[in-house]
Formats: structure tokens, sequence, C-alpha cells
């Protein structure tokens, strides 16, 4: 992996990453390694949350496409290392959150994937992209099963700024997409 | 802590939190790491005392490692990353 060529995107877009019956598996405890030090870098790195939440879903069994898809991430990061975040004054305590949703982005249940992503005081605080528990039946559904996410997310943060003193004073805003 | 002045957050249950005078001294805790923050500098040294008194500790000044994840202060911020 030293030596590989660093790629612009994480994954492919319109991936059919699913688990086949015909698939040919790869190294399943190379691989939960590989992932599980990918969830951790995710803490400080939002864009890699997407792609990592896609392989996490073959945990259980691996293929050699996942395990593909695993080496593209790690060739993404070698064309940008050392990126993280930063916080700094902006001199407002605005509390805002984002969310959006695919439809049916998984092939095999159906289920849709949605994400959030927070600031507070301008500054990016959390962020996920999550396969979603229950079949949408519309894109509707979808992107209103996101905002839940979004708005428990802001509701939280509200609990905590509140109680370390700094209660957001104007109303959060979520933005959504329809 | 509850015996001086602390409170465990309700948002999170590795928060510990002290409100006096309008400052705010914050006590985050993982396993056999700990972060003390806040805006009451007296208050701080204080509690570091009291945890002194009761566990064997190591100050390691401002905040620079935390769980593998690099803290660093800049003229622009403060940035985290890995």
């Amino acid at each position: 992996m030293l030596e590989c060529k660093p790629v612009e995107s994480l994954i492919v877009q319109n991936h059919h990453l699913a688990i086949y019956p015909d698939q040919v598996p790869t190294n399943k405890e190379r691989y939960q390694r590989l992932v599980g030090r990918l969830i951790y870098l995710s803490h400080t790195r939002p864009d890699i949350a997407y792609a990592v939440s896609v392989v996490s879903q073959f945990m259980h069994a691996p293929s050699e496409d996942h395990m593909t898809a695993v080496m593209r991430i790690l060739s993404y990061l070698k064309g940008a290392p050392g990126k993280g975040l930063t916080f700094k004054r902006y001199g407002h305590m605005e509390v805002k959150g984002f969310t959006d949703a695919d439809w049916a982005g998984n092939l095999t249940d159906r289920r849709s994937t949605s994400g959030y992503f927070t600031f507070v005081a301008g500054n990016l605080v959390t962020w996920r992209s999550k396969k979603q528990n229950v079949t949408a039946r519309s894109s509707a559904e979808a992107e209103y099963r996101g905002m839940v996410h979004g708005i428990c997310e802001l509701l939280w943060l509200r609990t905590l700024l509140t109680e370390v003193g700094f209660e957001p004073k104007e109303p959060m805003l979520l933005y959504c997409d329809n | 802590m509850k015996r001086i002045g602390y409170h465990q957050g309700n948002s999170d249950h590795t928060l510990f939190i002290k409100r006096k005078n309008e400052r705010v001294t914050l006590l985050i805790i993982y396993v056999n790491d700990m972060i003390v923050t806040g805006d009451d500098v007296d208050e701080i040294k204080r509690l570091q005392e009291c945890l002194s008194t009761k566990f064997e500790m190591k100050d390691l000044g401002g905040l620079k490692y935390f769980l593998g994840i690099e803290v660093a202060r800049t003229k622009n911020g403060i940035y985290l990353s890995q």
C-alpha cells in the first residue's frame, strides 16, 4: 500500500457492493482490522464517513470486491493524508444541522442510507452516515427518517450545551433535502 | 466528585460538571485518561489537587494527544487530526 497510486474519490459512484451468494471470500481478520481502523479514523475525518459506513456493512462476510473498496479508501487517504478538523471562533453561537438521504441504496434489502452533520458556533462537531434500519417506501420517507436522526443529534447537542452553560439562544436550524 | 460540587452529565455519563459564579469546570473521563477544562483556573487547580489525593495521577500539561487524536493549537484555531 505504501507505493499505491492515490485516487480522487473514496468509492465508486453507484457501486453495487452487496453480499452475493457466489462472492469470493477475502481474509476476514485482515478486513475487520482495516475497517476497524478506518472507523476510528473517521472520528477526525468526516470525508470518509460514507465510504466507511458502506464497507463496515460487510464485516461478517467480506469478499474480494469489498476488500477492493477498502483499498480504494486507503488509496484516497494516501492522496489526502494528515487532514483533520479546525475549531475556531466565528463570533456567534448558532447550532445548525444538515441531513440528506439516498433511496434504496442497498441492493440486498433496499434500505436507504442517510447522513447528517451538525455545526456549533460555525464549527463542524458531529456527523454520521448510516444505513437506515427500516426499508423506506418513498424517497420522502427516507429523507424524513434521515431528518429524525439529525433532529435527535441537535436535541442531544442542546442538552449538552445547556449542561455546560451555553444553552442555544436562537432556535436550532435543520437543513434537509427533499 | 459529588462531595466537591460536581454532577454527572445527562448528555454524557463520562462528563462531570461544576458551575460556580458563572464559571464552568469540566472533567471528561475515558477509562484511565481524562481531560480537565473550563474557564475557572482556580477550580481546575483545586480539582486536580483533590483527585491526586485519591488517585495516582500524572499531569501531562496542555492537551496534545487524547486517545490517539492529536490536538494542535495554532493561530487559526484548534486542529484535531490523527
